[in-house]
């Protein structure tokens, strides 16, 4: 078994092509607060926009990814099962780690400008020295 | 690793004028001050720390490496332009808090967005109106939230990609028609009396600006046009979904009314006063009354204003004046002179360095690392030094591509709608004429 998790939800062909020729991949999709929040910091980090402001570009993309699982969890449905949980990134993954027990975690994430993966990137690098973890 | 790479770059630059002498022709302080702005120049590109770190970095360093005396460089820090910009995002805080931008963007919409085409169109009016009068950023910031919502109810690819252009070039386009919609203008003209002791008023680089902001704004309306008139979607949800959120906002409120007073009676201010009392002095009197008035929160105020532009700003005006007082800014261009002989050759190497650096940086940051090396060129190539600021931030302010240019790319990206290769598409077609129409206003009209 496969654990997908996808960074962006970008209702990417090329990545459900990739998707379905794995075994028996299962989806998480991980709505975590604190990585939205850095992502809106990092979409105004360059310009001289207020914390208020930020604040509220914040609750747009975190309702908007909410949406987006949504809309992915049913573009990936007939090729796998996709768990939609709110919460910690890494704890969460942990969390079905251990109960399903998979072969292999797979991010997923497509090409391009994606500040979701800036923020990813460091909790991946310290995750797959300990779980067998690869990009799709 | 590359904030590694950078900051050991970083210390080879600082380390320079420790154990070499200076190169011929730049004094001692001269060598420490270009060090030191080379650095500068690194971290405003690379971001490896927030933009207005690195000028307080600057201010440090200038003071530890003893290029004049700590209380020296400090008093440089302080500048009329800086309380501008504050004055000027006092007031967007005022307009936005009071419901004004949101009215008038619905109402736009009402009116325009009756088809696709007009719907584009119609968020490509409000985003390139409100650009003039306040900045980009905080108009990105404002659009966002409803381009998003249009584009969750429209729920087509197509449509969702032209809406978020539309949303990035109306915000970015028009940024450099007035000194409100960039504080770039108002850092740049700043830069410039400093080098030189000339000056643009508002209504002077609106005048300047105008026919290439104008321009541009007409060239992507006609790309959105283009693109916009092949999609076929049904609006409805749009235009139900604007009527409600009017009909929830009422009737115009007094604290609109009295903003919108006060806003116009400001912008006639920096017009007709900005020149003999200062604009600064006009945006504070613009100040006081807003919290006369009771319309708006110093609270609101600390929500909506980025205090760090004050230290960014701050920092680069003094840097700025070191590198004219040591040399620097004479000695660099020396070196360029021995390549480029050609006035016009300089100007239009200008303005595609200028083109290509603000895809990838701050374009505050194009300006406070570009100007004050380029206004050393007026003497030696005879521009004036107007037409050598207009030629670096009129182009600096075409970021329409990369990400990390402006919030506007940024968010509209973030929010998996549009994609860098949708920006990109055609907005080098906005970039590559914009640099055109500058080089020819440079050559033929700002004179």
């Amino acid at each position: 078994m496969e654990l997908v998790v996808p960074i962006n939800l970008r209702k990417d062909r090329k990545v459900k092509r990739k998707i379905q020729k794995l075994k028996d991949p299962v989806g998480l999709v991980i709505i975590d607060p604190k990585i939205i929040e850095l992502v809106a910091q990092i979409t105004v980090e360059k310009g001289w926009i207020g914390f208020g402001t930020t604040e509220k570009i914040f609750q747009v993309l975190l309702e908007e990814y909410r949406k987006m699982a949504e809309s992915w969890e049913r573009f990936m449905r007939g090729i796998m099962k996709v768990r939609i949980v709110e919460g910690n990134f890494r704890k969460e993954i942990e969390k079905v780690y251990e109960e399903l027990k998979p072969d292999r975690i797979y991010f997923v994430k497509s090409g391009g400008f994606n500040p979701y993966w800036t923020v990813v990137k460091p909790i991946y690098e310290q995750m797959r020295k300990i779980y067998p973890i690869e990009i799709l | 690793m590359k904030k590694i790479i950078v900051l050991s770059i970083s210390a080879f630059f600082l380390v320079l004028p420790i154990i070499f002498n200076p190169p011929s022709g730049l004094s001692p302080e001269g060598f420490k001050t270009v060090c030191i702005f080379f650095t500068c120049a690194l971290w405003w590109i690379t971001n490896v720390v927030p933009l207005m770190i690195t000028s307080v970095f600057a201010m440090a360093m200038l003071s530890i490496y003893k290029v004049s005396s700590p209380s020296e460089i400090f008093s440089k820090f302080g500048s009329s332009a800086i309380f501008f910009v504050l004055g000027s995002l006092i007031l967007a805080s005022a307009f936005m808090r009071s419901g004004l931008s949101t009215r008038f963007a619905l109402k736009i919409l009402e009116k325009f967005g009756k088809n696709v085409v007009g719907l584009v169109m119609g968020v490509y009016l409000i985003s390139s109106i409100l650009s003039i009068f306040i900045s980009s950023h905080a108009v990105a910031a404002l659009m966002f939230p409803i381009v998003m919502e249009m584009a969750f109810l429209l729920d087509d690819e197509r449509m969702s990609r032209v809406l978020f252009l539309s949303m990035i070039w109306g915000a970015v386009l028009s940024s450099s028609l007035t000194f409100l919609g960039g504080a770039r203008a108002v850092l740049a003209v700043e830069l410039m009396r400093e080098a030189t002791g000339k000056y643009l008023s508002f209504l002077e680089w609106v005048e300047r600006a105008f026919p290439v902001v104008v321009t541009e704004l007409v060239l992507g309306a006609l790309i959105l046009w283009y693109v916009s008139s092949k999609i076929n979607v049904p609006i409805d949800a749009v235009r139900r979904d604007v009527k409600e959120k009017l009909s929830n906002m009422g009737k115009v409120t007094s604290r609109e009314k009295l903003v919108s007073l006060v806003f116009v009676l400001a912008v006639i201010g920096w017009m007709i006063f900005g020149k003999s009392f200062g604009l600064a002095s006009v945006s504070l009197i613009v100040v006081l009354f807003l919290f006369l008035l009771n319309l708006v929160r110093w609270q609101e105020v600390e929500e909506d204003v980025n205090w760090g532009i004050i230290l960014m700003y701050g920092g680069a005006i003094a840097l700025g004046r070191v590198m004219n007082e040591t040399g620097v800014s004479n000695w660099i261009i020396d070196f360029f002179e021995r390549f480029i002989k050609n006035p016009e050759v300089f100007l239009v190497s200008l303005v595609i360095i200028v083109v290509i650096l603000t895809e990838f940086m701050s374009n505050s940051a194009v300006v406070a690392f570009i100007l004050p090396m380029a206004l050393s060129a007026q003497a030696k190539y005879g521009i004036p030094a107007e037409v050598i600021t207009l030629s670096v931030t009129i182009p600096s302010g075409l970021a329409l591509m990369m990400p990390m240019s402006t919030p506007a790319v940024a968010m509209a990206i973030s929010s998996g709608k549009i994609d860098v290769k949708d920006t990109v598409k055609y907005g080098w077609i906005l970039s590559a004429f914009g640099a055109f129409l500058t080089i020819l206003m440079a050559k033929y009209v700002w004179r």
